[in-house]
């Protein structure tokens, strides 16, 4: 049979949900894992096509046909993409009849966990997965199904994965951040406070550059989350990145007022800490020619500010030469 | 759309609404700060280093809140990810492509025919010793400065280049005695009228391009901010809300790639950061150039505009766009955003360009130009998103043809930036003409030193160094400079030029019917008829940019060699090549 009469009875036997039609093809010599039909929203596989379809007798009818493998027809990555709206009875009658493993992860490392988690999935059919799969798969980039319920602010969700143990600060492989550091620097901030209200939330975690949610929210000047993060009694407000630089340090730096006024809120911020080059935060906001910020620190900063001031600034001031020995430079 | 055949992204559309920035307050006129491209790459005239003329150039190149036009690709009630998947399924990836582009076209050509233009010429102080009675090849530097005045006066509104001649007339007593002066002396006096007449037409000091942040200024902490707000946005892009639109741009096969880009690209901004290699031009080259960023791994130069005004989204992504290069080498530009072709290119190709890196993150931060919900399917395959197979149409040969020589355009700009920072490098430190070992400075470079490749340049590129065989490397005499301050107006004018022919690629070749109205309107019906294959019409597509645009080098015909010649030699292995002026006719 020719493609083109194999798609055209195909697309025909999907629409009438009549799974005998799709077998009679199958035993005619198509090979139905590789059809692509086309359709109003677009062209899909055969087998996703059944899959969407909603139609839980007619997926288990047509996963039961000889020859019909759902993890051949389905693509190494983004294969449980299908599953993101699917109702109950079709995860059901896959799980019955595919033979695949409901666990199995993609490509990407990426879980049917992970999709249902990041599409907003109906909560029934979550607890039906939750029941039957781990609650914390890691995919490639380290993410779980909770970051990808929070990235998405999908709060419900993200208490049922709590209740079932699911982890809290899992580090992205890529940069370290955790659900915390990605809901500051993201602004979603029912989300900070969801974290912070949960006891195993560490919220002196810092990611790949030894950088806490403190000091994300203070360099971007989230005011809110910070003013959640300051709320918890075990934040340590003296927290260094890998640079040796506090939270007070990076928003001297940027010349914020706002953030330090709320940083200074801390028992004990670390006025009078100072980095590695000996500067404290006063000697950042005063490079920084904040001198609002000046104002803020300059009663509380014990520490006699030695280092020279715009030293960064005088050293990078003079022209730079064409970039030696590297290839030409892209617009 | 039921919740069953909802699409990946445009759950996610409203996901990505989400990641706003609280504690940042929106500007009254934030709506209209998107841009089509935030690379400043619309000539920003008369005030390149002022950022409100940098936004409102982001807004022309937007084509909103000019008229009240509704932006095809912003999420609006009008156009909303619905209505743009729409358009995707009854059209194709090209149709939304041509949809956006469009969308723009009427705002650039009205940009084009109202915003106050101009060319910049190098100060009296620098010209003069070059044409004073008597000095070493005066003729050269005096054919050099008539170019740049005819360049300045051709940009010039008519009312504008009237008064400038008037002025040169009454300088030389009448328009009778200007027309019988001796040519240095009709230049000089035109040069004078155009500075007195615009003293921004001066050209700025060469010094004062790629220099650090200043002393006593906000320079160092709104790169910071800069670079905070970036790093920020490039590590979102990792995060797990960003998935399906990594999926949606690059494929669910290259999800981890990109994110192992992006990844690269902040590392590497941290890095130019910590040491200092974040710079600017203070000369007034970027605006003239239509230069937002420049980077390799080694330098990030932005235009004064993104480092004046950092704390927002289009200074952001600009930021992100040039960490991409930054961070992996293979990463370059083989088109921007809206330009043709752009949602139909290559996997591999869509990996190795930094404008695709901008899509996520617009997604992210509900930005202009987000291309929300459209599913990018390289022409004529399919791809696979969300269980939904995508298929595009192969290019048709002027479709192909379009995007070829919007590359060019765009290909011969970046060449010619490049080589005008050699240029500079020269005119900065003449000794290098002859003493910098070029094979050891340069990766790929088989010249030995500048004077055995740039006098072919200079031909290519209509500048005055090959016409002068009195020059010479030794000495402080400017007559005999190996590049003076004319050439590096010269090439500042080119780049301009080229600047100017990539914009207009980008609006006239957006789709098959805009590139046959272009050329209609200007080649013969016999060109364009002689024009049967891909190839033949890229090449008529050039010419007809070059005649739009106006002479850059000489004739039309010249200028499309150039900027051939420009395009296919943009690294500095193919640039520093030993190759006498003659080998280009």
């Amino acid at each position: 049979m020719q493609v083109d009469a194999a798609v055209a009875a195909a697309r025909a036997a999907v629409d009438a949900r009549d799974a005998d039609a799709l077998a009679t093809l199958a035993t005619d010599g198509a090979d139905l894992d590789a059809l692509v039909l086309p359709g109003p929203e677009g062209e899909r596989t055969l087998v996703e096509q059944v899959l969407l379809t909603g139609d839980a007798a007619f997926v288990r009818a047509v996963l039961a046909i000889p020859g019909v493998s759902a993890g051949r027809a389905l693509p190494e990555h983004g294969s449980w993409c299908w599953a993101r709206g699917a109702p109950l009875g079709v995860l059901e009658a896959f799980a019955e009849r595919s033979g695949v493993d409901l666990s199995g992860a993609d490509g990407d490392g990426m879980t049917l966990l992970h999709e249902l988690a990041s599409a907003g999935a109906d909560p029934a059919v979550v607890r039906w997965v939750l029941d039957r799969v781990p609650v914390d798969p890691r995919a490639t980039d380290g993410s779980t199904p909770l970051a990808h319920a929070l990235g998405n602010g999908n709060l419900a969700l993200a208490d049922e994965l709590r209740r079932r143990g699911a982890e809290l600060d899992p580090p992205s492989a890529w940069n370290g951040w955790t659900p915390l550091i990605t809901a500051v620097v993201a602004g979603m901030q029912d989300v900070v406070v969801w974290l912070l209200a949960q006891d195993g939330t560490d919220v002196d975690l810092g990611d790949a550059t030894g950088a806490t949610a403190l000091h994300h929210a203070a360099r971007l000047g989230r005011l809110d989350a910070l003013d959640a993060l300051l709320a918890r009694p075990d934040l340590d407000g003296q927290a260094r990145d890998a640079q040796g630089s506090t939270a007070l340090m990076d928003a001297a730096r940027h010349g914020r007022a706002d953030v330090v006024a709320a940083l200074l809120r801390h028992p004990d911020p670390g006025v009078d800490l100072v980095d590695p080059d000996g500067r404290t935060a006063l000697q950042h906001a005063l490079d920084a020619g904040a001198a609002d910020v000046v104002a803020l620190l300059r009663p509380l900063t014990t520490v006699p500010t030695t280092a020279p001031a715009l030293r960064a600034a005088d050293e990078a001031s003079g022209p730079i030469d064409v970039a030696i020995g590297d290839p030409p430079m892209d617009e | 759309m039921s919740r069953l055949h909802e699409h990946p992204a445009a759950a996610s559309a409203s996901a990505g609404r989400r990641w706003a920035e609280p504690g940042r307050s929106p500007r009254p006129d934030e709506r209209q700060h998107g841009s089509l491209d935030d690379r400043a790459d619309d000539p920003v005239v008369d005030r390149g280093d002022d950022r409100a003329a940098d936004d409102r150039a982001a807004d022309d190149r937007a084509g909103l809140g000019v008229d009240g036009r509704v932006d095809p690709v912003r999420p609006s009630a009008a156009w909303g990810p619905p209505t743009a998947l729409r358009l995707q399924r009854l059209a194709g990836n090209r149709a939304v492509t041509s949809a956006v582009t469009s969308a723009v076209a009427g705002a650039v050509r009205r940009r084009r025919g109202t915003a106050p233009v101009q060319r910049r010429i190098p100060s009296a102080a620098a010209t003069n010793p070059l044409t004073a009675p008597g000095v070493v090849d005066r003729g050269a530097h005096v054919a050099g400065l008539e170019r740049l005045n005819e360049r300045a006066l051709s940009e010039l509104s008519a009312a504008d280049r009237a008064t400038v001649m008037a002025a040169a007339h009454t300088a030389a007593g009448s328009a009778a005695a200007f027309a019988a002066l001796p040519p240095v002396d009709r230049a000089t006096t035109l040069a004078t009228a155009l500075r007195t007449f615009r003293p921004a037409l001066v050209l700025g000091d060469p010094a004062l391009i790629n220099v650090g942040p200043r002393p006593s200024t906000a320079d160092a902490a709104n790169i910071a901010t800069l670079v905070t707000n970036a790093t920020a946005l490039i590590n979102l892009c990792m995060a797990p809300a960003a998935v399906p639109h990594l999926r949606d741009v690059f494929g669910a096969a290259n999800v981890g790639t990109a994110q192992a880009r992006y990844a690269a690209g902040a590392t590497r901004l941290a890095w130019l950061h910590t040491h200092g290699k974040i710079v600017t031009d203070r000369s007034g080259y970027s605006g003239q150039v239509g230069l937002g960023g420049l980077t390799n791994s080694a330098r990030m130069a932005l235009s004064p505009g993104t480092i004046d005004s950092p704390a927002n989204d289009p200074a952001t992504v600009l930021v992100l766009h040039e960490s991409m290069h930054a961070g992996t080498a293979s990463v370059k530009d083989h088109g921007y955003l809206g330009t043709p072709g752009f949602t139909t290119l290559a996997p591999g190709t869509k990996l190795d360009n930094a404008a695709h890196y901008e899509v996520p993150a617009r997604r992210l931060r509900s930005m202009a130009h987000a291309y929300p919900g459209i599913v990018f399917v390289p022409a004529g395959t399919s791809v696979t998103v969300g269980g939904t197979v995508h298929t595009a149409a192969p290019l048709t040969p002027l479709e192909q043809a379009n995007r070829d020589a919007s590359e060019v355009t765009r290909a011969a700009w970046n060449m010619g930036l490049n080589m005008h920072s050699l240029w500079v490098r020269i005119n900065l430190h003449r000794t290098d003409w002859s003493s910098l070992d070029l094979t050891a400075a340069y990766t790929g470079a088989t010249a030995a030193h500048f004077e055995d490749c740039m006098p072919y340049w200079s031909k290519v590129e209509a500048l005055t160094v090959h016409d002068r065989p009195g020059l010479s490397a030794a000495g402080a005499v400017t007559q005999t400079a190996p590049v003076t301050q004319i050439d590096v107006a010269l090439s500042e004018g080119l780049v301009r030029l080229v600047s100017r022919a990539k914009d207009l690629a980008k609006v006239q070749l957006a789709s098959e019917t805009t590139a046959r109205a272009f050329m209609a309107s200007q080649a013969t019906a016999s060109e364009i008829a002689a024009a049967t294959t891909s190839a033949a019409m890229k090449d008529l597509l050039l010419l007809c940019l070059c005649r739009a645009v106006g002479s850059m080098t000489g004739a039309p015909t010249r200028d499309v060699r150039v900027l051939n010649e420009m395009a296919t030699n943009r690294t500095y292995a193919a640039m520093l090549t030993p190759r006498s002026p003659s080998a280009f006719p």
